[in-house]
């Protein structure tokens, strides 16, 4: 009895749908990953599609596949694949969705291409907008001087 | 695209700061005011590779981690201190003494419940000097990985005690005798992977036989292990499933090497295959499970190694070792020279009697020909696929 009851809840399908209404439809033990999905099944139980509002179809296929295939090698070659803005975006929706292992990926990848690099281009990569002012920003850079001798260029 | 990253939480902000060194994360709090305090928040103590050539430049980098220490948020742990740190000894000069002041550094973190050390000192006097160890690193219960470059442990007063302890990676460290590297060994009963390199000893007083009979490391699966200067007793790791050793003929005797029961991969270096073969032998029929092995012959200062001249004349052992009648599956052989009789003995030995064997690739530097020896000659697996690269 106990086998047949999980093999029907690991064939169970859910659908998915992204802030842009593209449909998934994706395993339940897949689906549970991600701790916010979880939590939505948890409360409702009948549930057969799920909204997701914060995140693309574009990213939730990613995502998705992601949780399929993850292992230390799938690790290293996913984050090569996708640029800065994607990466973001991804951590957005990893972190919305409560998915440990990709948020965990992510963030390594994110600081990966920031290694090194000067303040400056750290701001134009995020887009952050310095809003300190300029006697702030001197203070700071001299209280921590050290912090900033022998920067990158780039 | 819109300033995305600055809407996330701060505590993914702060993960992300911690895969950074700190010169760097510190830096990020003038990017902007959301940014400004976030690294007060990063559990991680990374001053990387910090070199210093003069007094001025020593002064400003111990200032700036004095200021890190003081102003990082008190409440939380530290969870890594890396420090690899060089300077030339007669370039700072008193009372300001480096490792003083490293090793507060080290108690504080300590303090903290570190769990993650990486220390190099480097003083680039050669290796006639050698800095102490922070002693406070040898009861630290929360630590789960230390690497450690380049120091001396001092007569241990009281017992190492590292009960989370399962990463130990020693390089270039001098302990008083065998013993005190052994009785650090029992200090780390969770022990997983441990690697030594270069780990001297003051006194040549070797072990007692007996003393270290039944100490075993249960629960280490890694070991990499530096046997050329020293009688480590190699049942402390024998129930490993990876080993990489470097070892010598002198070491074979007594009763020294143990089985290796649950050995599936090792990587073996010894000096000169042609007068080693005998002790690779004894090696492999103290491996019953051997999966894969992988042979280097490497060049060592003389003294470092002994040649024993009765071992020049092939000699078929008494009986096959059960890992090549049963499990060999793969086979490399580096450095191979073939110049001599037993190498090629040896090679060929393993081909006529691995059972299982799959890949054999050898790396020869000798003569061209030994490629067609070692291809016409009796292969006991018929889907070995043997290999021999020409490294001239």
């Amino acid at each position: 009895m106990a086998e047949e009851k999980s093999q029907a809840s690991s064939s169970k399908m859910l659908t998915l749908k992204a802030s842009d209404g593209v449909l998934f439809e994706v395993e339940l033990n897949i689906a549970k990953e991600m701790k916010t999905v979880q939590a939505y099944i948890d409360d409702c139980e009948d549930i057969e599609t799920i909204p997701i509002p914060n995140v693309l179809g574009k990213h939730l296929a990613i995502v998705i596949e992601y949780i399929k295939k993850t292992n230390e090698e799938y690790d290293a070659e996913f984050e090569k694949q996708w640029n800065m803005d994607d990466l973001q975006l991804l951590l957005l929706a990893a972190n919305y969705l409560n998915i440990s292992g990709l948020q965990e990926c992510l963030c390594k990848a994110i600081a990966k291409r920031i290694e090194n690099k000067s303040p400056e281009y750290v701001r134009k990569v995020f887009n952050i907008e310095n809003d300190h002012s300029p006697e702030e920003e001197a203070k700071l850079r001299k209280e921590y001087k050290w912090a900033f001798e022998g920067v990158d260029k780039d | 695209m819109a300033d995305i990253v600055s809407t996330l939480p701060d505590a993914i902000l702060c993960h992300i700061l911690s895969f950074l060194e700190t010169k760097q994360s510190v830096a990020t709090t003038i990017l902007s005011k959301r940014w400004k305090y976030l690294w007060r928040s990063v559990p991680v103590l990374d001053l990387g590779r910090s070199a210093v050539t003069d007094q001025n430049a020593y002064i400003r980098f111990i200032h700036f981690v004095y200021s890190v220490l003081l102003f990082r948020d008190p409440a939380l742990p530290i969870q890594k201190f890396k420090l690899i740190f060089g300077y030339h000894i007669h370039q700072i000069v008193r009372p300001y003494y480096p490792m003083d002041t490293i090793t507060k550094w080290v108690d504080f973190v300590v303090q903290r419940r570190v769990e993650y050390i990486d220390l190099h000192v480097d003083l680039h006097v050669g290796t006639e000097y050698l800095p102490k160890l922070p002693i406070s690193i040898l009861t630290c219960n929360t630590l789960v990985v230390l690497k450690l470059v380049c120091f001396n442990v001092v007569e241990l007063f009281s017992p190492v005690a590292l009960p989370s302890l399962k990463t130990l990676h020693l390089d270039n460290i001098m302990f008083p005798e065998l013993r005190d590297f052994m009785l650090f060994l029992v200090g780390c009963p969770i022990l997983e992977d441990l690697s030594t390199f270069d780990v001297a000893f003051d006194s040549e007083e070797s072990l007692t036989c007996d003393e270290w009979k039944s100490f075993c490391l249960t629960n280490l699966t890694t070991a990499d292990i530096d046997c050329y200067c020293n009688h480590f007793p190699l049942k402390a790791v024998h129930n490993v499933s990876s080993l990489r050793l470097q070892i010598d003929q002198e070491n074979c005797r007594n009763d020294f090497i143990h089985t290796f029961h649950n050995l599936t991969k090792l990587d073996l270096f010894c000096s000169s295959l042609h007068y080693n073969w005998k002790m690779v032998i004894e090696v492999l029929k103290h491996c019953p499970k051997l999966q894969k092995l992988h042979l280097n012959e490497v060049e060592l200062e003389e003294g470092l190694w002994t040649r024993n001249d009765d071992n020049e004349n092939w000699v078929d052992p008494d009986f096959v070792p059960q890992c090549l009648s049963l499990h060999l599956r793969t086979c490399y052989i580096s450095s191979f020279f073939g110049l001599h009789g037993t190498e090629l003995m040896l090679a060929k030995y393993i081909l006529k009697n691995a059972k299982v064997l799959q890949t054999m690739n050898i790396w020869n530097s000798g003569q061209p020909e030994i490629k067609q020896q070692l291809s016409s000659s009796p292969v006991a697996s018929a889907t070995c696929k043997l290999t021999v690269y020409y490294v001239p």
